[in-house]
């Protein structure tokens, strides 16, 4: 799958109303850039880009997106950074499901503003001449979109794509967050944006080795490449079954392909699987003697020789063991069993753990430590702060374990089961998720559905709680009381109605009507909530369900006539208030809300609330 | 992105305009396109040369205004000229005899603006030899796409070199 990048610039983001937009083609071609924003410029375009290094979504920055002559363009700071919080969330749930955050944003300097005059749409269709003060390097839009989405997102690798000097702003978007600037008519184009990409792009692993998309594991897997390009010894922390040793051979294959065009041999080890008197043996091998009829032997550190040795466990490494490791580090050479001279080696060391190493009982040599990891330390996620991975995990452990089966069915995983699978904690990891999904499997040979009461794991106590897995664990976070269909919705609305506010209980209730209102607030905002939550449309291939706002606004309202611009004002009506503290679906709800109604006034009125005839 | 017309007001408009948003982030681009569907990086509706053409008479209808934003760069970019608005045109007369002309030089001397226009008339002349040459080829219906691509290669390595040549030009009224 190719690395999909968002491009925030007028001119190219623009769409057209008529023509194409050939500036938006040309820079595809330049940079191997494949469109996919799907307006109508993309439609429209002639263009084939044959081997492109990357999907491309365009994006003006402004409103309106598609101008005519007499349209003013405004920049559109909230509507842009909706989009880019669209699919690069840190927070799960609010990203498009199965949808990789944006690999890398690429931001224009300059946006021109204004009423589109019939020369200027004559020039370029749909820009305006420019407004005082647009092209000013210390008023550039493009340097306060840079700090807005880098407040927001300060993990997302976000560069300059210009035409303007670099000198005038370098120290600007350096302070501003932007990792780096291309300019638009950079001579070698696509390799600078291959380079840019591969430091500092969120990129899956192109062998699908490692298997997932969430933010967490992109940016372990791009400190493994920028790591991998030093050469130095490196050390990996993670949880037991968390892929500790895919991650070494990740390392070792972007070292292959950055060094040469031969591969790094790959040696794994059990640290612990020495004797202590075979280790040197195993590890620095034998020389032959003919004299004393001795066979030759290489050892495991030779055979890496030019590329890289992991050592698994390395807490488990005996002392001696550790003493003769810390040599070969110091030194570079082995001295194999029956050998004279030290012979020289060019071995990177790639050790894993998942102690704590530091201060582990018994002791594992800190001088060994800092030299193991003198190339730098690389952390692997657990299992459970990247649930969004688990559907992609399920269907290739499925598929894995359907193959070991002769005739066996192709399977699917109900929702429920997804939703089970990722309300748990996975203590062993990926490798506990296998190991549940290949038993079942193997279990149930004939079914075609996978469904939760195939899944044999220590699952959470109230399973029925599942239905939606964020919205309960949040309840019991907080322990909200749950009007379950025991409970009668208007009694709760009767309960609120009795409230009254004794003369006597001034000091108690005086000066808490920003607090009254903001609770008031938040349990509207729960009930619309709920209402995302079972109006949420569920496909197989979209297990946690894309949220919809217009069928839960008709559901709360009882009114089914209601306009989707209405429900998107109702939505923000709803959420305005608690806007610092939205989060999940909530949170996406008021994106897709202000995108549909950037700049609609939240009226105070009454009229979407009612039902029709009511 | 407006069509200006030079004036010693708005050169710098102008090179703003030739050189940032017209050359570097409109014309290189088209004739790098061009230069992918030669090579086979791109496919494309319509015949190549025909899009050659039409790119290379872009670059006829724009190099003069190019030409003129060099070679109106020493008068129409001098410091001196702020002694012609306020508050500076205040100065008394007899200071407005010698200061002006004194900081023209110093500026000539200090940005060495003769050495640099000198760049960028080469660089321009540079750039219409390389499109001359890639218009020689389209008229002899050289359908050769790796000598289109050669020759494309050096149109844009002369545009290349005239964007950075403009590039250095003042970018607005130097004093110091």
């Amino acid at each position: 799958m190719l690395p999909r990048i968002l491009v925030i610039d007028d001119l190219f983001g623009r769409d057209v109303t008529r023509g194409r937009n050939t500036a938006r083609e040309n820079l595809c071609a330049h940079f191997h850039l494949r469109d996919v924003t799907g307006d109508a410029a993309c439609t429209a375009s002639e263009q084939v880009v044959l081997n492109p290094q990357a999907e491309a979504v365009f994006h003006r920055g402004q409103l309106p997106i598609a101008a005519r002559v007499g349209d003013s363009i405004e920049n559109d700071l909230s509507g842009t950074l909706a989009a880019v919080m669209w699919r690069n969330n840190q927070r799960s749930e609010m990203r498009p499901p199965e949808a990789p955050p944006w690999a890398m944003v690429l931001v224009d300097l300059c946006f021109y503003t204004g009423a589109v005059t019939e020369e200027s749409d004559n020039k370029t269709s749909g820009m305006p001449p420019g407004s005082p003060g647009d092209d000013d390097p210390e008023s550039y839009f493009g340097l306060t979109l840079l700090d807005a989405i880098h407040g927001v997102q300060p993990d997302l690798p976000i560069l300059i794509l210009s035409s303007k000097p670099r000198d005038e702003v370098s120290l600007e978007f350096a302070k501003k967050g932007a990792l780096g600037f291309i300019p638009r008519n950079d001579p070698k184009g696509h390799e600078t944006l291959r380079e840019a990409l591969w430091i500092h792009g969120l990129l899956s692993d192109p062998s699908g080795e490692i298997v997932g998309s969430s933010l967490r594991l992109l940016l372990a897997l791009r400190d493994a490449r920028r790591a991998s390009r030093t050469l130095g010894h490196l050390l990996i922390r993670g949880e037991r079954g968390t892929g500790k040793e895919l991650l070494a051979r990740y390392v070792n294959r972007m070292s292959a392909q950055e060094g040469a065009a031969n591969k790094r041999p790959f040696v794994p080890v059990n640290s612990a699987a020495f004797a202590q008197n075979l280790f040197a043996s195993e590890l620095f091998g034998i020389r032959p003697k003919t004299a004393s009829g001795v066979d030759g032997k290489t050892g495991l550190i030779e055979r890496a020789n030019g590329g890289d040795l992991f050592m698994d466990e390395i807490v488990d490494m005996p002392a001696e063991t550790q003493a003769a490791m810390l040599r070969v580090l110091q030194e570079g050479q082995i001295l194999p069993v029956g050998a004279r001279e030290p012979e020289q080696i060019n071995v990177r060391f790639l050790s894993a753990t998942n102690a704590d190493v530091e201060n582990i009982n018994g002791g594992f040599r800190p001088d060994l430590l800092d030299r193991l990891r003198m190339g730098g330390t690389l952390s692997l996620p657990p299992l459970r702060e990247r649930s969004t991975d688990i559907p992609q995990l399920v269907e290739e452990i499925v598929r894995e374990a359907e193959a070991r089966q002769k005739a066996a069915l192709h399977r699917s995983v109900t929702v429920e089961a997804i939703a089970l699978l990722q309300s748990y904690e996975w203590p062993g990891n990926i490798r506990e998720l296998r190991s549940v999904l290949i038993a079942a499997v193997s279990r149930f040979p004939g079914v075609e559905h996978l469904v939760p009461s195939h899944l044999e794991f220590n699952r959470p106590k109230d399973t029925a709680e599942l239905s939606n897995p964020s919205w309960t664990s949040k309840q019991r976070k907080n322990e909200r009381i749950r009007l379950d269909e025991s409970d009668d919705i208007l009694a709760l609305i009767k309960l609120i109605e009795r409230v009254d506010f004794e003369s006597t209980n001034v000091p108690q209730w005086a000066n808490k009507l920003h607090s009254l209102n903001l609770s008031w607030q938040r349990l509207l905002a729960r009930y619309l909530a709920a209402a995302i939550a079972v109006t949420k449309r569920r496909t197989a291939s979209v297990p946690q369900g894309e949220i919809q706002i217009h069928p839960a606004v008709k559901l709360i309202t009882g009114n089914q006539q209601i306009t989707a611009t209405k429900a998107a004002d109702l939505v923000k009506k709803i959420l305005k208030p608690l806007k610092g503290e939205l989060e999940g679906d909530l949170l996406e709800a008021f994106t897709i809300a202000e995108r549909l109604r950037p700049r609609s006034a939240v009226r105070n009125d009454r009229e979407h609330d009612q039902p029709r005839g009511a | 992105m407006t069509t200006l017309e030079l004036t010693c007001d708005n050169w710098f408009c102008e090179r703003n305009e030739l050189n940032h948003n017209w050359l570097g982030s409109v014309f290189f681009l088209e004739v790098s396109a061009l230069r992918s569907r030669c090579i086979g990086e791109t496919s494309g509706a319509g015949c190549i040369s025909e899009s050659i053409s039409s790119t290379l008479n872009t670059w006829h209808a724009r190099k003069d205004r190019v030409a003129a934003l060099i070679n109106t760069c020493v008068t129409c970019a001098t410091p001196a000229l702020a002694f012609n608005h306020p508050p500076l045109s205040r100065c008394e007369a007899d200071i407005l005899e010698w200061l002006p002309d004194l900081i023209h030089r110093r500026w000539l001397i200090k940005h060495e603006i003769l050495d640099l226009t000198l760049v960028a008339e080469q660089s321009l002349r540079v750039a219409d030899e390389a499109a001359e040459g890639l218009d020689l080829l389209i008229q002899s219906h050289d359908s050769c796409n790796a000598r289109l691509a050669s020759a494309i290669d050096s149109f844009l390595a002369a545009l290349t070199e005239l964007s950075k040549a403009i590039g250095r030009l003042p970018k607005r009224t130097m004093f110091a």
